[in-house]
């Protein structure tokens, strides 16, 4: 993968952003979301994303959280109660929601365009 | 009922029943044939010459409309006996007065079911939002408080009462009938039960049994979330018994499959994150625009807009995930073989 061709580099390049991308989704989820939802459960608020079979709630917590309400995060969301879950986080939940969303975001960006750019196979 | 035969080509009446004359007399009145006339393609006939009914219903059968005669006889080709049940069948449900009123009866229903659901979910907002009014009376003090109490409390009353007059069944359906004497359940049970919840709240958050809006919410959210749920883990079994089946494979076949297995499983991983970062991105985007052109209004014609999202969401995320599993796998493979 170091071989020094364009393909090696950007191998090692997007292993990088994942690696950073998980660090900071994991911990999101550990810290950010299990704590508010820990909150929620104890105040009797519903708990919201009973939908969730496979632990993507994640992103809609980050992006409730990170976003600010407006068009591309809906007051009325019926997936997550955007309001509710603003209310109990914090300001590192909000940093760490932000982080998630853009590393995720960067992340996307050059899985999917590596093949445009690179020859890869 | 006679044996009913339809012409396939122009024959005589002589070449179907013989040259006797009495049988040929007699087939002849019971068809409603002249001598010389011809048997024309389509046209009914029947070789019982005894049956009372014979002539009266090959009268009806021939004048029906060359096409359908056809129709009829081709079904009667291919049916034999079960043609007659069928059109019974058709004739009594189907046909098309009987078609055009169902559809009416629909489009109606469609528009009425929507109005009166939103009707429901208002109504039961008023009582959610009487019944908190009630909890917070009960939380202040000051002077006039009994009389607000006991106007809060027949808020809550009249509220219910509009549910149980307007919305029996909708009510009946999340709320069991069984309850609505007893003091169990929550506060759609019944008003006292709604009530007393209200009045008894003590603690800074009123009980969670009172947002009966909400929990309503919920209901329908049951569908959506059962797809979600059972989808989203399907295709994680799937994705993960594939690549489980590749690694055994590899396994039988003497290769290297502790580098097929690592490779599989960066693959595994990668395709998770980038399905569901894609997944909530078009479904952010495709909110927003939803949202832009006014369709996402809360009610079963959101829900609808907002499953099409999720759809999209969900197909777009497949494909990136597909991408990543090979970008993934191309990763795990290249730090395997440096090493």
């Amino acid at each position: 993968m170091l071989d020094g061709t364009p393909e090696g580099w950007y191998y090692f390049v997007l292993l990088v952003v994942f690696a950073i991308m998980a660090v900071v989704w994991i911990g999101f989820a550990r810290f950010s979301m299990a704590r508010i939802e820990r909150q929620m459960k104890k105040d009797g608020v519903k708990r919201q994303s009973s939908w969730d079979g496979v632990g993507l709630r994640v992103l809609w917590y980050a992006s409730a959280i990170a976003f600010p309400v407006g068009i591309f995060n809906q007051a009325n969301d019926p997936l997550i109660d955007v309001p509710t879950v603003r209310r109990y986080s914090t300001r590192f939940d909000r940093y760490l929601g932000w982080a998630l969303m853009i590393s995720g975001l960067i992340f996307l960006a050059i899985v999917l365009l590596g093949g445009f750019f690179f020859n890869l196979d | 009922m006679p044996d009913i035969f339809f012409a396939q080509k122009p024959t005589s009446a002589s070449a179907l029943v013989g040259d006797d004359p009495a049988t040929l007399q007699a087939f002849l009145r019971s068809n409603g044939l002249t001598e010389r006339e011809m048997i024309q393609p389509g046209r009914a006939y029947s070789l019982e010459n005894d049956d009372v009914f014979t002539l009266s219903t090959l009268r009806r059968l021939n004048s029906l409309p060359m096409p359908e005669r056809m129709c009829l006889a081709r079904s009667a080709e291919t049916m034999g006996e079960e043609a007659h049940i069928l059109k019974v069948f058709f004739e009594t449900h189907l046909s098309p007065e009987k078609i055009q009123e169902i559809n009416g009866l629909v489009g109606a229903g469609a528009t009425a079911a929507f109005a009166r659901l939103n009707g429901f979910q208002q109504a039961l907002v008023k009582y959610q939002e009487a019944l908190l009014n009630l909890t917070r009376a009960h939380k202040s003090g000051g002077t006039g408080v009994g009389a607000r109490r006991i106007q809060a409390e027949n808020m809550a009353r009249s509220a219910y009462q509009t549910l149980q007059k307007a919305y029996q069944t909708e009510l009946n359906r999340i709320s069991p009938e069984a309850l609505r004497g007893k003091n169990r359940g929550n506060a759609l049970s019944n008003a006292d039960r709604g009530i007393l919840l209200a009045s008894r709240s003590s603690s800074a958050r009123p009980d969670a049994r009172l947002f009966v809006a909400d929990a309503t919410d919920a209901g329908r959210m049951g569908s959506l979330s059962r797809i979600l749920n059972n989808t989203g883990r399907l295709a994680i079994v799937a994705d993960a018994g594939l690549r489980a089946n590749k690694i055994h494979a590899t396994y039988e076949n003497g290769g290297d499959w502790l580098r097929e297995s690592s490779v599989q499983m960066t693959g595994f991983g990668f395709a998770g994150a980038a399905g569901g970062l894609t997944g909530k991105y078009t479904i952010l985007a495709g909110t927003a625009l939803a949202a832009k052109a006014g369709l996402l209004v809360a009610g079963p014609v959101g829900w609808a807009v907002l499953g099409v999202i999720v759809t999209v969401g969900v197909f777009a995320g497949l494909g990136a995930g597909s991408i990543a599993d090979k970008r993934g796998r191309n990763i795990a493979a290249g730090i395997w073989d440096r090493s």
